[in-house]
């Protein structure tokens, strides 16, 4: 009886950090060695803006890096699955932790993220880019 | 079982023991200095002769002025407050006279801590 109320706990529970499984997220492809621009609207009081992505057969968060404009071109580090996050940063110091941060904005969360101006996840899918300059 | 070793190696390797617990603790204390905000405040002043003093109350969005515990009293027209980097704050002043009695409320002023999240993240390219 309680292996069962074990298991049933761990069945209602048991959710990840993302709940893509399921879910109708429109999937952009890109090569390893092409760059793929990512905007956003800017958020009110934001200096800054830090860029990452999850990467979701590795289960690692990979940096992109931080911009003041309000787009950010990324060459993808590696093939796999990637879901782009975004948070807004305010510099309040100047040295150690110098940020003040909002939360992260997944881009598989449809109530801020849009495809064709439409509210809808998405993800990038990076292919391996292929070899160049093949010759005799 | 103990290794003996001379006097002075002794001595060095006890003194760095310290020397790196204080650096430790400079950097702790730096990295959370850095993670604050220091709010400076500042008010009119009252014109009552039996005036005692002001208190300062702040509270976050989730939260309510707790007026039992203001975040910093005094008889200046000015104060400063630290918090966290990780909110909105919301401030109120209060005077209060010898007798203990206890303003209302004086306008309430926002400080936004931190920048509201981007949104519209879209790939454009």
């Amino acid at each position: 009886m309680q292996i069962l109320r074990v298991v049933l706990w761990l069945t209602i529970f048991s959710t990840s950090a993302f709940a893509w499984e399921g879910l109708d997220y429109y999937m952009y492809f890109g090569t390893t060695d092409e760059g793929i621009t990512a905007a956003w609207s800017p958020g009110d009081g934001a200096q800054k803006y830090q860029i990452r992505g999850y990467h979701k057969e590795h289960k690692v968060y990979v940096d992109f890096g931080i911009t003041e404009n309000c787009e950010y071109t990324v060459v993808l580090p590696r093939s796999g699955h990637y879901i782009f996050e975004v948070r807004s940063l305010k510099q309040v110091g100047t040295g150690g932790i110098t940020y003040a941060m909002s939360e992260w904005v997944q881009s598989i969360d449809p109530s801020v993220s849009t495809v064709d101006g439409n509210h809808r996840g998405w993800w990038v899918y990076g292919c391996v880019a292929p070899p160049g300059n093949l010759f005799f | 079982m103990g290794v003996w070793l001379p006097p002075v190696i002794y001595f060095f390797k006890e003194s760095m023991k310290k020397l790196v617990l204080i650096i430790v603790l400079i950097v702790a204390l730096n990295s959370f200095a850095f993670a604050e905000f220091v709010v400076t405040l500042e008010w009119s002043p009252n014109t009552e002769t039996d005036l005692a003093g002001y208190k300062v109350f702040v509270h976050v969005e989730t939260q309510n002025y707790n007026y039992t515990t203001p975040a910093w009293q005094g008889t200046e027209t000015t104060c400063q407050v630290t918090v966290p980097t990780t909110d909105n704050y919301y401030f109120v002043a209060r005077a209060f006279d010898t007798e203990g009695f206890e303003s209302l409320n004086s306008n309430e002023v926002i400080f936004y801590g931190k920048p509201t999240a981007p949104g519209n993240l879209r790939i454009i390219n």
